[in-house]
């Protein structure tokens, strides 16, 4: 650094540095979300780790009853009318109610395995802002295989894990 | 033997070879003493025909595989779980790479391509960084060929009995999408893999001159083009066809693509400094291999299963092979970089921040800051997992927040670089030079920011910073051309507007360069206008004759369409009519007709039940929407039929609106047609003193010429001194090694390498500008002092005067 033009470089370089890593750092705070399978959500309600009134993203399937879809009786100023679908997420055990206003990923039906971010807002019920479903034809492969249990490797090819 | 028995037995064959491209370039280069340089040329044609029976065995192994496919061998598990018999055609050929395993065939496939092009082109130019180069290829190969043999092999069959059909390729991946944007993104990222291969070749053999960095300069530059358009294709297909109405989503995967491309790009840039100046090797080499080592990361993202996305593949326990590679690749290049490190260093630095390479510089700090920033958002994930238990996601705000404001930095750098001159700019120089594309932003402001916003709707700090900051850079690469135009019709008759086209032509790599930056700035505004103003509602239902009201336009639903035919595969084909109005009265194309949208909705039949039970393990019914999009220069109106019903009437719409995208694909236009003519050869050179530049960067010396440098881009003045400051290290070097007597061998080897290294520079510059490689200097009219070699006066453009011209 030769003279006090290129010390100014240096300063400046430095305070975006730092401008960037808290950039990163609240970044990471606010926009991260915890996912949690459905069990733990529904045990956590009894427990004081409660998750009610907290955004977060439940994972598990979809449910096998059909989508229950309410049109609201009042159109917008834009036009048309709103809709909410209900639907249930589950684990093979339990299961929890979901209400959702926007479009449903056209690989959503039931036993899809399913992500949904939202705001829990009371037990066993959440309000969803995304749905998110897994691109089927890598993993729907390996569901029924499994499913079925009769797809085995030969000799010469390559073991597929299992899903649990 | 079956089929599948011969494929695999292909795979096998084709690791041989590959070890054998690994092996005989190793002994062909151990050793230095008579025998082994005898040896080296026969050591190198079997190389050669290793790189060359390698391709030959996959593409055969890949033949093999379409094969399979398009005879229904459903003996194979991959084919089974990829396709079925009434699969269209189309589409059992690009079920190739719609697996695990098959895409990685394709990977080898591909990366055997490359090492046998590097093979052959290199074989002429470059005997050494060649056939070396090869090698490396080959040895990242053997580890995917070992890899698809042990974990993933596409030629496994079915034990038992045979199904009847298969399970096919869901038809969400039936489209064209499918076959051109795996195939364009694996050529790219794959291509990765070869500057990271000449960078080792020239780790090895101690080779880092110009020449060498104009070779990989060109081979960075095809796979960085290739990569950015096989990522565009990625978000346009998330767009056109998957209708969330938008083409990027900060999913892992897309990340895993992304990042290597703008490690790729900072590379892209300094080593123009490398080989222009000399500068920066060991920079380019770490940055180089961070390349590489980022798209094997990537690839290990996408396999391993260990980030939930959209785009993952099953999870499998081939993600530890890959970070076993992926730590070996790491610790051998570094030890090369570290065995190596003399040779790495020169005495020429970057002299300060205002100058050239400075923002060069300080654009590669840039993009290395966004791919870190994207890297820990893609693994927090996993980490966080790793430690606490708890699976954790980050969402799309993270990465907004922290790409968008480098965005913004990167964009005012290139918007500044071209300003600065080479190695130091003077504050008097740059005042002068500024001063125009401040004009330009200023006056954008009312003329181009104000009003874009206006269209827009709104205030949006981000986008009128980003839209002031694309003015400036217009105004400075217009600047660039003003100049350079200028000059040249000292020496040419023509008018300005074809001395401003015909600049390109003759400074392919600036001009394309600039070309590509106005194309970067285009796409930020693109960007702008699509992400921070998309209007988006949620879905409305609406009766026959209803209307939508989206920003300017509204929507009526006119009744459903069908196919009069509807294809056999699918149970159902409905699509809206959506009739666009604006200011009340319908919009009308060009023959006069009105213009409607047709959102669809496709419901694609289950596979057929069977006797046989392996074969019911077919595709479910899968619903597919097809949007509709209305695109213009100021937006994109964007349609998705959600549900409807018939008995009532009803549609379930969903309608965007998103400013300025359209923009976002003239602007890859731009990247690709800047590309392109970097990427031409340069003309010949014609024979006479040819005309120099000087060291800064003048308007008048800079774009004299009449004929391009052999080599491109050299300032043989920059050369010729740093050739003199290398003269003087080495001399040094010699010398404290003669006063210790004996030293060290390698310091001797390296003493004595520079000396040949300099002489053989020297006879080139003594070539290359007839003898005069000694500073001899010639005074301007105008009192500048310039060097001989320069034809013009740097700062007034006088031509240099006959008697200074018959010396030289």
């Amino acid at each position: 650094m030769k003279n006090a033009r290129d010390k100014r470089f240096l300063v400046g370089g430095v305070i975006l540095g730092c401008a960037f890593a808290f950039l990163m750092i609240t970044g990471m705070q606010s926009s991260t979300l915890r996912a949690i399978p459905v069990g733990e959500l529904l045990a956590s309600t009894a427990s004081s780790q409660s998750h009610i009134g907290q955004r977060l993203r439940v994972v598990g399937f979809v449910g096998n009853e059909p989508v229950r879809r309410e049109v609201e009786k009042s159109t917008s100023t834009s036009g048309g009318a709103g809709s909410t679908q209900y639907f249930t997420v589950h684990d093979n055990a339990k299961n929890i109610a979901v209400e959702y206003r926007d479009m449903l990923p056209d690989t959503f039906k039931p036993g899809s395995p399913v992500q949904v971010d939202g705001v829990y807002y009371a037990e066993g019920k959440l309000r969803a802002d995304k749905v998110l479903t897994k691109c089927p034809s890598k993993y729907q492969a390996e569901e029924v295989k499994n499913a079925d249990g009769k797809r085995t490797a030969s000799k010469t090819s390559a073991s597929v894990a299992p899903q649990s | 033997m079956t089929l599948p028995l011969f494929g695999h037995y292909l795979l096998l064959v084709a690791l041989a070879t590959s070890v054998l491209t690994i092996g005989a370039t190793f002994s062909a280069f151990g050793g230095e003493n008579e025998a082994a340089l005898k040896r080296r040329g026969v050591l190198l044609s079997w190389a050669h025909g290793g790189s060359f029976a390698s391709w030959l065995l996959l593409m055969a192994a890949s033949g093999v595989l379409f094969t399979l496919f398009l005879t229904d061998n459903f003996a194979v598990h991959y084919v089974w779980s990829n396709s079925a018999r009434a699969q269209p055609l189309f589409y059992k050929i690009s079920a190739f790479w719609g697996g695990q395993s098959g895409s990685l065939l394709m990977w080898a496939a591909v990366l055997s391509t490359y090492g046998l092009l590097i093979a052959v082109k290199g074989k002429k130019k470059f005997p050494d960084i060649g056939p070396t180069a090869a090698a490396v290829i080959a040895f990242v190969n053997a580890f995917f060929i070992g890899l698809i043999i042990l974990q993933a092999n596409p030629f496994g069959t079915i034990e038992g009995a045979i199904p009847k059909d298969g399970f096919g390729l869901n038809p969400l991946l039936q489209n064209y999408w499918m076959q051109i944007h795996p195939p364009t993104l694996y050529t790219g990222y794959i291509g990765c893999t070869v500057p990271f291969a000449l960078a080792v070749a020239a780790l090895i053999h101690r080779r880092f001159d110009a020449e060498w960095a104009v070779l990989v300069r060109r081979w960075t530059l095809i796979t960085w083009i290739i990569l950015f358009v096989g990522i565009v294709m990625g978000g346009i297909w998330a767009y056109e066809t998957l209708g969330w109405g938008g083409y990027w989503a900060w999913d892992p995967v897309e990340n895993a693509s992304l990042m290597p491309w703008l490690v790729l790009t900072a590379f892209l840039h300094s080593i123009m400094l490398q080989g222009r100046r000399g500068i920066l090797k060991n920079w380019n080499m770490v940055l180089v291999s961070l390349t590489f080592l980022l798209s094997i990361f990537g690839t290990f993202l996408t396999r391993s299963g260990i980030v939930s996305s959209v785009h993952s593949f099953a999870e499998s326990d081939i993600g530890g092979y890959f970070l076993g590679f992926l730590a070996v690749i790491f610790i051998a290049t570094f030890a090369l970089i570290w065995w190596r490190r003399d040779d790495l260093s020169t005495p020429a630095t970057v002299e300060t921040p205002f100058s050239r390479e400075g923002t060069f510089l300080m654009g590669n700090w840039l993009l290395l800051a966004t791919t870190f920033a994207i890297l820990a958002g893609t693994i927090y994930p996993p980490v966080y997992e790793g430690f606490y238990g708890t699976k954790l996601t980050v969402e799309q705000s993270y990465f907004t927040r922290t790409t968008v404001p480098l965005a913004l930095l990167i964009l005012a750098i290139a918007g500044i670089g071209p300003l600065l001159s080479w190695q130091r700019t003077s504050s008097l120089e740059f005042m002068r030079k500024v001063r125009g594309p401040i004009w330009f932003a200023v006056l954008g402001i009312p003329l181009f920011v104000a009003p874009l916003l206006y269209f827009l709707g709104r205030w949006h700090t981000g986008a009128g910073i980003a839209f002031l900051l694309v003015a400036f850079l217009f105004g400075s690469i217009a600047s660039e051309f003003w100049r350079g135009a200028k000059s040249r019709q000292r020496t040419t008759n023509e008018n300005l507007v074809s001395a401003m086209l015909a600049l390109p032509v003759q400074n392919r790599r600036r001009y394309g360069g600039y070309i590509v930056h106005i194309g970067l700035a285009i796409f930020f505004v693109g960007i702008a206008g699509s992400w921070a103003f998309k209007i988006e509602l949620p879905p409305r239902d609406l009766k026959i004759g209803e209307t939508l009201l989206i920003g300017e336009y509204l929507l009526r639903f006119d009744g459903f369409l069908r196919p009069q035919k509807m294809d056999e595969h699918k149970s159902s084909d409905v699509a809206a009519k959506m009739t666009v109005l604006r200011d009340g009265k319908p919009l009308l194309n060009r023959s006069g007709q009105a213009v409607f949208l047709t959102p669809r909705v496709e419901i694609f039949k289950a596979a057929g039940e069977d006797e046989d039970k392996q074969a019911m393990a077919g595709q479910p019914e899968q619903t597919a929407r097809r949007p509709a999009i209305m695109t213009n220069l100021g937006h994109d109106l964007y349609l998705a039929l959600l549900g409807y019903d018939m008995e009532t009437g009803t549609a379930t719409i969903k309608a965007y609106l998103n400013p300025l995208v359209m923009w976002i694909w003239i602007a890859v236009g731009l990247f690709i047609s800047g590309t392109a003519i970097a990427l031409l050869p340069e003309r010949a050179p014609v024979t006479a003193p040819r005309s120099a530049r000087s060291t800064l960067a003048t308007p008048g010396a800079e774009h004299s010429g009449n004929g391009a440098h052999p080599i491109g881009d050299l300032l043989p003045i920059n050369l010729a001194r740093e050739i003199e400051v290398e003269i003087a290290v080495a001399r040094a070097k010699l010398r404290s090694q003669n006063a210790s007597k004996n030293g060290d061998s390698r310091r001797v080897r390296l003493a004595r390498d520079i000396e040949t290294e300099i002489a053989a520079a020297r006879a080139k510059l003594q070539s290359q500008t007839n003898g005069a490689t000694n500073s001899a200097y010639w005074q301007c009219s105008c009192g500048r002092s310039m060097q001989s070699e320069d034809r013009f006066c740097a700062s007034c453009g006088a031509t240099r005067p006959a008697e200074v011209s018959a010396q030289i």
